[in-house]
């Protein structure tokens, strides 16, 4: 494999992150726009001409954006609910996933359009109705909740691992069925192994959409108990509710630095899936 | 990694099942859990403390302020004990639909809040008899209020266009000098995009000015007792329209020269010439270097030369308890503490509105000349409060600026003509009307 | 068939069907608890005259249905709300293709590019929307200063105001990081060997790509453009933020969008919580709920001609 690369294949790889930095550079220009205002005092948000840059870069934007909203505590909050929910909904939609993709039985592929329904009711519909029978079961303001909304998984992590397991030939687990092991066994020893590279990304969702969900934490929680999302929102106001954007920006760094430093790490795993081409060995 | 997983999986999943079946966490018996919906500038945790200290048998907790909470909460009754009413031109709504509490008799019986220190005309918005605003029963009162109409003006720019400074004492009219003002103060760049709006309209609330050039004209919203049906009274009509032009003329920012910000960051960023925003809106100006030259204050517009004062206060933030509440004399308490008590006194320092009762009055900043100015100007304008023209049948201000909305945006791009435009503005209107009054029944 | 035959094809089959339970299990949990009352009660009120707060309530059938599909905005609105979500899923798609085509292999630098081009699906949706609007404001936004710095455009536009659904489009396509990850996972589940035996037979990249990559790519790409429509045909909490109207307060749902981006879920909201007509709001819902299914169905007879899947198997 060892080959020296040739002029063409040189060439082309220059072109790649040529194509990529344009694309970085693009993406780039709202973060850009991000990173400026937040370093804009009030007065420079919105006056004409405008203020590229700010003549002197507020930089006690960072400490008044922590300090407003007490980030740790709501920090601690986020990681607690984000944590309930992400365990319970890898190993539920997983599970899941596996079962619509493995077990041919008639009802199958009505239970799972069923499923994928589930994700196309509005929300909303659910919401009252839904709020109506937590509270009832007394299950409103506690964080474990989560947990238990966990466990169902997510259609949308279901319907992924299904597609990741339909990319494994049927003789893997035949093998080891006329090798006497059970259904549990060759999802625990075989299967799941193979789709490590689908649990780390259904981690990875599923811990963004905890942390960055704002519906569920402000209807179920009061005020102390609610994640940071929440706060993004509803803290970065003046007196008379208006949003400071230049703190809200900073605010925003602060918000998306965990899960940056989450997505990081995990996505280095999964170049060992992509390095290695795939199934064989 | 994965055992872990696995582990710690089976680990939640067993803990909530116990949990769960281990009868999910009732409130510890003993004191008292009230709830307060309110944003968190305005009940500082140190006040909750405080309250908290000094009452061990009423727990006060916050909840965070949200719209869509509040009503999936009021549709399966567990609203919480307080709320903060953004408007309290909404009142009629809720009061008719049986949300609020009637706290009449609570008023009178109140030790901290005096009846007769009371301002009346400000806490207007908060009585509803069942058929009007301003009179009868109470349902809550105040933050504080505020005569939103009142002028606040960049001494500055007048200056560049050759006009004089505003009276502080005499009312400029709505018909003669507001619209000409507004005119003479915009300035557009070479490409016709604006620069400078000469008059910003306070994010619609069109309709409460409105309500006070009605009460001059001698004409209302509607045209039955009932309130349900729009009126069609060209005098009425010509109202509307008036405030149409600030859009079509780009006077005021529309979907052509969108502001960034909103009216209050527009005027403190230099681009407004004019705003109506109120007393509050000094306080708030109190960041900008120089404030106390650049800036003044003129009283509420009259109609037209000759026509009563008429003012409003947008029915101003307050305090209302939710009628199905469990505990309502300790809910009567806080409310005490929160409008007249220690965090009243704290609150009317600031200079950020006028306080609900009189005897605070006192306390309201005027060190300089801007802050005596608004706040005189404010006192004068208080006189002439008059409740906007609410009827029940529907809200206070998401109808009017739903229906104001919807078709702004063709006249000022001229794809229709004003009348047109509040002929639409009308049916959306009537069809809100319409569908509250089956809603009660009439 | 032998008896004995017969007998161990019926305990197969049975213990397939216990096992296929068992494994969703946790799933049919939560739907019954949380999906399935929930969506009942909410159908029922539908077909009510119920209001958020009075009690008076009558049935009235398909009333709420008829009126709704009558009101010519709401069609439009479902519309434009349609056009979004074709406009939106595919450029996002085709984006996240092409980034994950082009990071799959080495390139230096690799894991920045990746969480660079990630980053913006991990901010909060509402969070998106400001940045946004600060970015394409008209007179301070750093878009135009962009622009006509580098001299493109002579005077600023208003992006906000005359391309409304084009700017709700473009924050889809800033945040199609999540079309990207899931692509390379797919990538990831391609063997080398294929490659390898293409390029001796002399196979160029482009015929790779058409006659490997794309193909065993397809499920994915496949599941993409389902969800993504599903949860398009949702959009609600954008155009609210990205509105040019002047907005005041907290509560950025007060002032309604301009009505191209009037999105059906946004209308839906505005008829329940702020207009108060609870049954009729849950009635859009639920037209709502039965276009995305056609689509859904839609897609999926047309999948099953065009996704590859493991051969043999009928899946």
């Amino acid at each position: 494999m060892a080959m020296l690369m040739s002029r063409q294949q040189q060439l082309a790889k220059i072109v790649k992150v040529l194509v990529l930095l344009l694309l970085v550079l693009i993406f780039f220009l709202p973060i850009v726009s991000m990173f400026v205002t937040s370093l804009k005092s009030r007065g420079e948000l919105y006056v004409f001409p405008p203020v590229v840059f700010p003549k002197e870069p507020n930089w006690d934007n960072y400490l008044t954006a922590w300090t407003m909203i007490h980030y740790e505590r709501y920090f601690l909050n986020s990681v607690i609910i984000s944590l309930f929910y992400t365990v319970p909904c890898v190993m539920g939609s997983c599970f899941a996933g596996y079962g619509f993709s493995r077990f041919q039985v008639k009802e199958r592929k009505t239970i799972f359009m069923l499923m994928l329904s589930t994700m196309m009711v509005p929300y909303m519909v659910t919401l009252v109705p839904l709020y109506l029978i937590v509270s009832r079961i007394g299950l409103a303001d506690k964080r474990f909740f989560w947990i238990i909304w966990g466990v169902q998984g997510a259609p949308f992590l279901i319907f992924l691992f299904r597609q990741y397991f339909s990319t494994i030939p049927f003789s893997f687990e035949e093998s080891a069925r006329i090798e006497g092991a059970n259904r549990f066994q060759i999802f625990f020893r075989i299967m799941f192994p193979l789709v490590q590279t689908a649990v780390i990304i259904a981690a990875i969702f599923a811990f963004q959409w905890s942390w960055s969900d704002y519906l569920m934490p402000v209807l179920f929680l009061r005020a102390e108990k609610v994640t940071l999302a929440v706060k993004l929102v509803n803290g970065y106001v003046d007196m008379k509710q208006n949003i400071l954007h230049n703190i809200g920006m900073a605010g925003i760094v602060y918000y998306t630095l965990p899960i940056v430093i989450v997505f990081f790490v995990l996505q280095k795993r999964f170049i060992a899936g992509l390095l290695s081409g795939g199934l064989k060995g | 990694m994965k055992l872990l997983k696995t582990g710690l999986f089976m680990a939640f999943f067993l803990l909530a099942a116990l949990a769960v079946f281990a009868g999910g966490g009732q409130e510890a018996k003993g004191p008292v859990t009230l709830t307060f919906m309110v944003h968190a500038a305005d009940l500082p945790e140190e006040f909750i403390d405080k309250w908290n200290a000094a009452n061990p048998d009423i727990n006060l907790v916050r909840v965070e302020e949200n719209f869509e909470k509040w009503v999936a909460d009021a549709m399966v009754g567990t609203a919480p004990d307080l709320r903060q009413l953004g408007l309290g031109s909404d009142t009629p709504y809720y009061a008719r639909r049986g949300l609020f509490l009637d706290i009449t008799d609570y008023l009178e019986k109140s030790e901290v809040i005096k009846m007769d220190d009371i301002d009346p005309l400000g806490n207007g918005h908060y009585r509803w008899d069942g058929t009007e605003s301003g009179k009868g029963a109470w349902y809550g009162l105040t933050k504080d209020y505020n005569n939103i109409g009142a002028l606040t003006y960049n001494v500055e720019m007048f200056n560049k266009a050759g006009l004089a400074k505003l009276s502080e004492t005499n009312p400029i009219t709505y018909q003669n000098d507001l619209y000409e003002l507004g005119k003479k103060l915009s300035v557009k760049d070479s490409s016709g995009n604006v620069v400078i709006w000469g008059y910003e309209i306070g994010s619609d609330w069109i309709e409460f000015l409105a309500s006070d050039m009605a009460y001059a004209e001698g004409t209302n919203f509607y045209s039955d007792k009932l309130m349900s049906k729009m009126n069609e009274d060209p005098k009425m009509r010509d109202i509307w329209k008036y405030w149409t032009r600030f859009y079509t003329e780009d006077i005021s920012s529309n979907v052509r020269n969108p502001a960034a910000g909103w009216t209050g960051a527009a005027f403190q960023s230099d681009r407004v010439a004019i705003c109506q925003l109120g007393y509050w809106f000094g306080a708030q100006m109190q960041s900008n270097p120089g404030y106390n030259e650049k800036y003044a204050w003129a009283p509420t517009p009259i109609l037209r030369t000759g026509s009563k004062r008429y003012t409003n206060t947008l029915g101003a933030t307050g305090t209302v308890i939710y009628a199905k509440t469990k505990y309502p004399n300790q809910a009567f308490k806080v409310f005490e503490w929160y409008t007249a008590g220690e965090y009243g006194l704290d609150r009317a320092k600031t200079g950020w509105g006028i306080p609900a009762v009189f005897s605070l009055r006192k306390y309201l900043p005027e060190d300089n000349k801007f802050n005596k100015s608004r706040k005189d100007i404010a006192f004068e304008d208080a006189k002439y409060f008059v409740p906007w023209m609410a009827s029940s049948l529907i809200k206070g201000q998401e109808p009017w600026a739903g229906g104001w909305n919807e078709s702004i945006d063709d006249l000022v791009l001229g794809k229709i003509d004003a009348d047109t435009f509040i002929d639409r503005f009308y049916a959306y209107l009537n069809k809100e009307l319409q569908a509250g009054k089956q809603e009660l029944g009439l | 068939m032998a008896g004995s035959e017969i007998k161990r094809m019926d305990t197969i089959s049975r213990q397939r069907r216990i096992s296929f339970y068992i494994f969703i299990s946790p799933w049919i949990f939560g739907f019954l608890l949380f999906q399935i009352m929930p969506i009942a009660w909410g159908f029922s009120i539908s077909l009510t005259n119920r209001m958020a707060f009075t009690v008076m309530q009558k049935f009235i059938g398909l009333d709420n249905y008829r009126n709704l599909l009558a009101d010519p905005e709401i069609r439009y609105s479902l519309l434009t709300t349609f056009i979004y979500t074709v406009s939106s899923t595919t450029l996002a798609v085709v984006t996240g293709l092409i980034i994950a085509l082009l990071l799959e292999k080495e390139v230096p630098g690799r894991g920045v590019f990746r969480t660079v081009l990630y980053f913006p699906y991990m901010i909060p949706l509402i969070a998106v929307g400001w940045i946004f609007k600060i970015f394409l404001d008209r007179d301070t936004g750093f878009f135009n200063i962009f622009l006509s710095k580098l001299g493109f455009i002579s005077s600023n536009i208003a992006w906000l105001s005359d391309f409304p659904r084009g700017s709700v489009v473009s924050l889809s396509i800033w945040m199609s990081g999540w079309s990207m990850i899931i692509f390379l996972g797919g990538l990831s589940t391609i063997p080398n060997e294929l490659y390898e035996v293409a390029k001796i037979d002399g196979a160029g990249y482009l015929r790779r790509l058409r006659a490997i990559t794309l193909p065993l790519l397809s499920p994915f790409a496949f599941f993409q453009f389902v969800t993504s429509s599903i949860y398009s045909m949702q959009k609600f909490i954008e155009p609210y933020i990205l509105n040019p109207r002047q907005q005041r307060g907290g509560q950025v749902t007060a002032m309604i969008p301009p009505r191209e981006t009037f999105f059906t879920m946004a209308r839906g909201y505005d008829i329940v919580f702020l207009k108060n007509r609870f049954a009729q709001g849950l009635a859009l819902l639920w037209i709502l709920f039965a276009i995305i299914l056609i689509i859904t169905v839609i897609f999926i007879r047309l999948g099953g001609f065009v996704v590859y899947t493991e051969v043999g198997e009928k899946r």
